[in-house]
This record gives C-alpha cells, sequence and structure tokens, in this order.
C-alpha cells in the first residue's frame, strides 16, 4: 500500500490503519518540521493577539485564554503522529543480499545498523 | 549537512509544553513593561469620627477606640498587571519614647477594581490604637491611607496618599 510520498491526495485510510500510526507515534523529518512551524507560529500569533487584545481589555487572562486556546489546538493538531506529518516517509534502502554461512551476528548487526542511516 | 534527529511523542510532548509556558511568561513580562507609565490618580478622604481613650493599668499604656470615616477611590490604582491592593490606615504621631509611631487601625485586600472605592463612613478600627506607653494623651495623630500593589509579574511596591491625611488631636483626658 504505498502511503503517498510527497503526494498530494488525500489518501483514505481505515480507523485500524490510523489508529496504528498514532499508536507508533513518529512522523516523518518533513512531518516534524512542519507540525513544530505550525506549533510555534500558532502560539506566538495567539499569543500577540492576546497581548494586545488584553491589553485594551486591561485584563492579562485573555492573553492567558488566547495562548492556552493555542497550545490546546497544538496540542491536538501538532502533537499526535497524524497522516499528514507521515507524508513523507523515510526510504530506507533494501537490504543488500547477504552471504550468512560466513558472516558473524555482531557484523551482519553493524551492517544492517549502518544501512539505516 | 545538519544531523535530523527524529523526536519521539514525548520530546514533542515536552518541547509544546516548556514553549508555551516560555511564551506565556516572556508576555507576562512585557505585560508588567508595558505598565510602565500608567498613572494612578487616587482620591482619599480619611476623618475621624468618634476616639475612645482608655488608660490600661498593668503593663501601662493608653489605648485609643477609633471611629474612622474612609472614602479611597483607588480604582485607577488597578491595571492589567496588578493582582491586589492590600489598603491599610495608619495612625502616626510621635512620642518622648519613639520619634515616629505608625499604628496599622485598619487594613483591607482589594483584589477587583470595581471593589477599590472603599467608602465606609462610620467603621471602628479593626486594631485599636494601642501605645507603647502613656504617649496618647493630649497628642496629634496623623492618620494616613497607603497601599501594597501586588502585581501579576514584577516588585510589590508601597504607595501613600500624603497630600490627603487627616490630623487630629487626642482629648487630654480619659473617655
Amino acid at each position: 500500500r504505498n502511503f503517498g510520498r510527497g503526494s498530494t491526495h488525500l489518501v483514505t485510510m481505515s480507523v485500524g490503519e490510523l489508529f496504528q500510526m498514532l499508536k507508533a507515534g513518529s512522523m516523518d523529518f518533513v512531518g516534524q518540521k512542519k507540525s513544530f512551524d505550525l506549533q510555534f507560529y500558532t502560539i506566538w500569533i495567539a499569543g500577540i493577539i492576546g497581548f494586545v487584545y488584553g491589553f485594551i481589555q486591561q485584563r492579562f487572562l485573555y492573553t492567558f485564554y488566547f495562548i492556552f486556546g493555542a497550545t490546546l489546538f497544538s496540542t491536538a493538531v501538532c502533537l499526535p503522529s497524524w497522516p499528514i506529518w507521515n507524508r513523507n516517509p523515510v526510504e530506507w534502502r533494501e537490504p543488500k543480499e547477504e552471504d550468512k554461512s560466513d558472516k558473524e551476528p555482531s557484523t551482519q548487526k553493524a551492517a544492517k545498523g549502518a544501512k539505516k542511516r | 549537512s545538519r544531523a535530523r534527529v527524529m523526536h519521539s511523542f514525548w520530546q514533542r510532548l515536552n518541547a509544546l509544553f516548556f514553549y508555551t509556558l516560555s511564551v506565556l511568561g516572556f508576555l507576562a513580562f512585557m505585560a508588567a513593561i508595558s505598565t510602565y507609565f500608567h498613572q494612578a490618580d487616587p482620591k482619599v478622604e480619611l476623618k475621624l469620627e468618634r476616639i475612645l481613650l482608655r488608660k490600661v493599668y498593668g503593663p501601662g499604656h493608653d489605648q485609643a477606640i477609633l471611629s474612622l470615616g474612609i472614602n479611597a477611590d483607588l480604582r485607577s490604582v488597578f491595571n492589567w498587571n496588578v493582582k491586589q491592593l492590600f489598603a491599610y490606615v495608619t495612625a502616626e504621631y510621635e512620642t518622648e519614647a519613639n520619634v515616629l509611631n505608625q499604628v496599622v487601625v485598619w487594613d483591607a485586600v482589594i483584589s477587583e477594581k470595581e471593589l477599590a472605592w472603599i467608602r465606609s463612613d462610620f467603621v471602628v478600627n479593626k486594631y485599636s490604637l494601642t501605645d507603647q506607653g502613656y504617649g496618647l494623651l493630649d497628642n496629634n495623630v496623623t492618620l494616613v491611607m497607603n497601599w501594597n500593589i501586588i502585581p501579576a509579574t514584577g516588585l510589590l511596591t508601597l504607595s501613600h496618599a500624603f497630600d490627603q491625611v487627616h490630623r487630629f488631636q487626642v482629648p487630654a483626658t480619659y473617655s
């Protein structure tokens, strides 16, 4: 199943697959950056607007509400590993054909570790 | 090129939480700074309605029970960085023993701007005006309104209404 390597279409996914993705808890590098940027700007912009509104009303509680609202939004959207944050999965290389008879287990593990980087 | 680290769920949660906390902290600090030019215009009026002077034997000291009239409009002191005001009235006088005696006779905690206009016409003192010795008899006493501003962010400050004090003379005889 192709989960859309950099595709722009919405990919349909079953609930089970969605649950597995959320449970795995990981985003790919592109998604991670995008998610962090969204959270960064959401909280800052809400903070600035909240600061201006709080200053006009002379109540810092309103500033807090804006920041807290943005935080709740970010927690819901940017924190879990939703499919939108997994649209550019890391492309692992295909494992090389190994001659299992004469290689030691430790050498094999080292080789596998090197490939994943 | 820069090494990329893949963050786990907990790392992302940690980043989000402390990021929001730092934005909140920074804006709280900016809010405190924004009140630097805030002008307060308190209007205070203090009156002494009645005084009852007693002589306490034993350790030996004078004690006065005061009935005060307080009209203090402290609403303009409030801004978005003020959490509370602690307003208190002191009775100040001079005796042979001390250059300055300062006794708190009444206080109030004000947490909201709407409640900051103190209009107490005939209120008995919360704490009696008690001298260390017999220094109250036939003495001049000044009533001063003071208030602590307890901010949301920043240093606690103390202000006085020295231009709106009330001076009175304690009777020369005990009640």
